[in-house]
């Protein structure tokens, strides 16, 4: 188990080291002289030689990357060069928000999804089995960020129930956070309760004709407790497979939706750092971002092993 | 013995399997299978003839009708400047068309060549390939196609190189390993024998037998492939104005929130296309999937 875990862990560092090295790479080679953007067009060649001998612009590329990874794995991932903030700093405030919104939209997903499936599979062949199929089907057709929009001209615009935009953290306001984050985490985690909703009754229709649930029954359990107690457990292992392996899309839909919803969070950091061609900025959101998915992909990894002891640690 | 008549005594190669209906028929025996090819035929001929269908010129800014409701003279309404919502979402359907077909048919070209050079070579080659491949993949679409933008920057042919990018490598995969067993079936090892060079088995042999399969995964990736587009291009990475592209559209309504049809419209036509490609894609692969054919 340690070893199978160190080896993830190995296994995560290499792929951080060559994602890193990608972006660095790319990013430098992108078109245009770095001193241009920082100085302006109207700056002398001297001021451009000054820069570029205090940023160490003309040193070899595999230099520079080393050096820049050296700073960046001590918290230092330079400044924009746009606004001249510190990019640690603006990842450290704007992160949060991002994260949170992905965790409630998963929240949201799992909320919904794993009851409606529950529900479904035991209302099967009936008109609820089939009304819960459709729905699903539909909701994962619906484009999440055309899902925000829709949420804010009826939920917000037409009938005030909730804010339209903005954004709080939880944990400083919790009741104004959460106010907020319903309708983002909805539009980001619509499409995968359907999904988790399929695979949910899919699983549990597999389970419920199993030895073991009738062998309940037989005994005279009441039906909750075979569905929830016995039935439940065993088919939840595809559900965690399928929540592992979107957990990442949420994090991209995260990014997508915080547009609609004028949140101010990595999303916006990238699009502004992509358009203004500042490259710091989008080294470090990206480095950040690759970072998480890595992240996540290990958790769950780890996570499957802990549910499924069936599973062996090679 | 001549070659051929070994090659169908000894495994007979699965695309010449007869059957009863033909693909299409099967297709649209199924009520989502006729809806989703409906659909999917519907876009293309309207991306096709957009010109001759659209009432109005879809980028003919008309001030004296900003952001008007559906009427008469404008069926779906206007949008921010005045521009007629129904023909941009009929243009629209040129832009959806290009980069779903681009993007997915480029990724399927390119991931069949390594999954095919791949599977056939295996060893060294094969590793390297696929650890490339599984490292690319443990990535979310979206999450990839915004790093690939962020190296090479926003536009039409960019956003169409990033999705190239985020779907080659699923096709590599499926075609990896079917190569892997294709590549062990005795026509395979006769066409061999028979002193085929490696490009021709590949060519001859194995590609024709999995094709199906393979365009049955484009079918069903062309959804994802048309929400990623539109999701890039709402954000504004993607197709970039004053061309119409559905997901753009969507975020110019975001400042009208009282003029509802700017932003619903290219919503709704790009669910109905996606609901389509879902439907196409899972009737064709139920369609030619062996064993659901077995057990009918």
């Amino acid at each position: 188990m340690v070893f199978y875990i160190l080896r993830r862990v190995v296994s995560v560092i290499a792929l951080m080291l060559v994602m890193s090295a990608v972006i660095f790479a790319t990013t430098t080679w992108l078109p245009g002289d770095p001193a241009v953007s920082i100085l302006g067009i109207e700056s002398s060649e001297q001021q451009r030689a000054e820069v570029r001998e205090l940023y160490g612009l003309d040193d070899p590329i595999p230099l520079q990357y080393v050096r820049w990874l050296g700073r960046a794995l001590e918290g230092d991932l330079g400044r924009s060069i746009r606004t001249r903030e510190d990019v640690g700093q603006m990842l450290a405030s704007r992160a949060p928000i991002t994260l949170q919104l992905t965790f409630f939209a998963l929240l949201v997903a799992v909320a919904i999804g794993i009851p409606a499936g529950i529900f479904a599979a035991r209302m099967r062949g009936r008109l609820t089995d089939d009304v819960i199929s459709t729905l699903a089907l539909i909701a994962s057709a619906i484009p999440f960020f055309w899902l925000g929009v829709l949420l804010i001209m009826i939920v917000a615009v037409r009938l005030h129930w909730l804010p339209a935009s903005g954004y709080a953290l939880f944990f400083e306001h919790p009741l104004e956070s959460l106010k907020l984050m319903i309708l983002p985490a909805i539009a980001v985690g619509g499409s995968m309760a359907a999904l988790i909703t399929r695979q949910t009754r899919s699983a549990m229709l597999q389970v419920l004709n199993e030895d073991f649930v009738r062998t309940g029954r037989a005994k005279g359990l009441r039906e909750d407790q075979v569905v929830l107690r016995h039935a439940l457990p065993n088919a939840m292992i595809p559900v965690i497979t399928v929540v592992g392996l979107q957990a990442g899309a949420l994090l991209g839909g995260a990014i997508v939706t915080e547009k609609v919803f004028a949140i101010a969070g990595i999303g916006s950091m990238v699009i502004d750092g992509i358009f203004n061609r500042d490259f710091p900025v989008i080294q470090g959101a990206m480095l950040f971002i690759v970072l998480c998915v890595a992240l996540i992909n290990l958790a769950v990894d780890l996570l499957y092993t802990v549910v499924d002891p069936r599973i062996s640690y090679r | 013995m001549s070659l051929t008549s070994l090659q169908s005594a000894a495994d007979p190669a699965p695309h010449k399997r007869p059957r009863r209906k033909g693909l299409l028929g099967m297709v649209i025996a199924s009520r989502r299978g006729a809806f989703g090819a409906v659909v999917i035929t519907a876009i293309a001929l309207i991306a096709i003839f957009a010109p001759c269908l659209a009432p109005y010129d879809p980028t003919r800014i008309d001030y004296l009708a900003i952001a008007k409701a559906p009427s008469a003279a404008h069926l779906l309404g206007t949008d921010e400047v005045g521009r007629d919502i129904l023909s941009r979402l009929i243009f629209g359907a040129r832009v959806s068309v290009v980069v779903v077909v681009s993007s997915i048919g480029g990724a399927m070209i390119l991931g069949s060549a390594i999954g095919l050079i791949a599977g056939y070579s295996r060893g060294l080659l094969d590793d390297l390939a696929m650890r490339i491949v599984d490292s690319i993949l443990a990535f979310p679409t979206l999450v990839l196609a915004l790093l690939v933008i962020a190296l090479i920057g926003p536009g039409l042919t960019n956003a169409i190189i990033a999705m190239i990018v985020v779907y080659t490598p699923s096709f590599a995969r499926l075609v990896r390993g079917e190569t892997l067993t294709l590549r062990n079936r005795d026509y395979v090892s006769a066409a061999m024998m028979g002193g085929a060079r490696p490009a021709q088995i590949l060519i001859r042999e194995i590609l024709p037998n999995l094709a199906g399969n393979t365009l049955v995964f484009a079918s069903l990736l062309a959804s994802t492939a048309l929400i990623t587009e539109s999701a890039l291009s709402f954000i504004g990475l993607g197709v970039q104005p004053p061309v119409p592209s559905w997901g753009y559209m969507i975020s110019a309504g975001m400042q009208y929130w009282s003029a509802w049809w700017i932003s619903f419209y290219p919503g709704l036509a790009i669910f109905i296309a996606v609901l389509g490609f879902n439907f196409l894609g899972d009737a064709l692969r139920d369609a030619l999937d062996p064993t659901l054919e077995a057990g009918r």
